[in-house]
């Protein structure tokens, strides 16, 4: 009975090094998972923050495309930029049926600091207009290769402009910006339906 | 006394088993938030690809606008079985064509774009009487995973033909 006792006795200590080695095993284990939560919680914080930057960008870029062709010029370069300054530049379209204010440079969203800068450029190119002759193509107008085509180059010049977007962003405990850019482009079209 | 025995451990054992799935499940949740971030990055491309696309519209208009009567020449003859002459003012042409567009550069993806106009077609219907210009572009990129990802964009024009004097 002694014998058996004291074995038992043996097994009771037996199982609390192992419960303690379980413990400190999962513990372990713990680690690093509490370590991706992390950062995965900075993750979304970054993704919060670029999302933010992306809605911003395309908010300021629909302003300014919905501004009537000639009021943001690209200048006697042929490039302009708004809002590169340090403060708010505020431009308003006057002559629009709506008036639109597009606001640029500086901006803070939910306690974060954000630029928004446009540029304007001027793209001149050529166009390539197959041009047919009234007259030949009267005389058969069943043919098309009977109509007179000639290959016409026509150039353009301050009709086509290139917008583009940046917006500027520093995430915490960043030493570099980032940005995020997006470019459209507006050209001198009458008014559609 | 044997059955004690067999039991010697059993804590440790289930302790490791635990362990091991627990940083499975780490792993997993790991590679997870990676292909999120991936696809978000997609997205704000997509973006990036329609602006660009809508934007080789506004120029195909201005085309049309400036030269409506060659146009429709042009339209006449593909209907009337000759292709070339619209494929030589709408797609073919070369300023509706920018490879390696690079000023929409991000922090995330600097990979170049290239931009082509689609399509320019002529809609008519008899029953309103109405015509409609229909302009479709396209942008694709390749994804640092060799993707190709890519986005179209589409614009229909009302118009109208009028007989200037």
């Amino acid at each position: 009975m002694k014998q058996i006792n004291s074995r038992l006795r043996s097994r009771k200590a037996m199982s609390l090094t192992e419960i303690i080695m379980a413990m400190a095993l999962l513990a372990t284990a713990f680690i690093p998972i509490v370590g991706v939560m992390g950062t995965s919680m900075k993750a979304t914080d970054k993704d919060d923050r670029t999302i933010k930057a992306v809605n911003l960008c395309q908010e300021k870029l629909n302003q300014a495309l919905q501004f009537p062709f000639g009021i943001l010029e690209p200048g006697p370069n042929g490039t302009k930029t708004y809002g590169d300054g340090g403060s708010i530049q505020e431009l308003n379209s006057s002559g629009a049926s709506s008036k639109i204010v597009l606001r640029l440079g500086p901006d803070d969203i939910d306690g974060f600091a954000y630029k928004a800068v446009l540029t304007v450029t001027d793209r001149p190119g050529t166009f390539n207009v197959p041009m047919y002759d009234p007259f030949q193509k009267a005389q058969n107008p069943a043919d098309p290769t009977k109509w007179g085509w000639s290959s016409e180059v026509r150039p353009y010049a301050g009709m086509f402009f290139q917008y583009t977007m940046t917006v500027t962003w520093r995430d915490k405990g960043d030493t570099k910006d980032k940005q995020y850019t997006l470019s459209s482009f507006k050209s001198r079209v009458r008014d559609t339906k | 006394m044997k059955k004690l025995n067999r039991r010697s451990g059993m804590a440790l054992i289930l302790a490791l088993v635990f362990a091991v799935v627990l940083l499975q499940m780490a792993v997993a949740y790991s590679s997870m938030t990676k292909t999120t971030k991936v696809q978000t990055v997609q997205i704000d491309e997509r973006i990036k690809l329609d602006y660009l696309a809508q934007g080789i519209t506004e120029l195909a208009l201005l085309k049309f606008q400036l030269y409506p009567g060659d146009y429709y020449a042009c339209w006449e003859a593909f209907k009337l079985g000759n292709a070339n002459y619209l494929k030589e003012f709408t797609t073919g042409a070369d300023e509706f064509t920018i490879a390696n567009f690079g000023d929409s550069e991000s922090s995330f993806n600097n990979q170049k774009i290239g931009i082509q106009l689609a399509s320019m077609a002529i809609y008519t219907d008899n029953r309103w009487k109405t015509e409609a210009l229909f302009i479709q572009a396209g942008a694709e990129y390749t994804d640092q995973f060799g993707r190709s990802i890519s986005k179209d964009a589409v614009r229909i024009v009302s118009v109208e033909r009028v007989l200037q004097k």
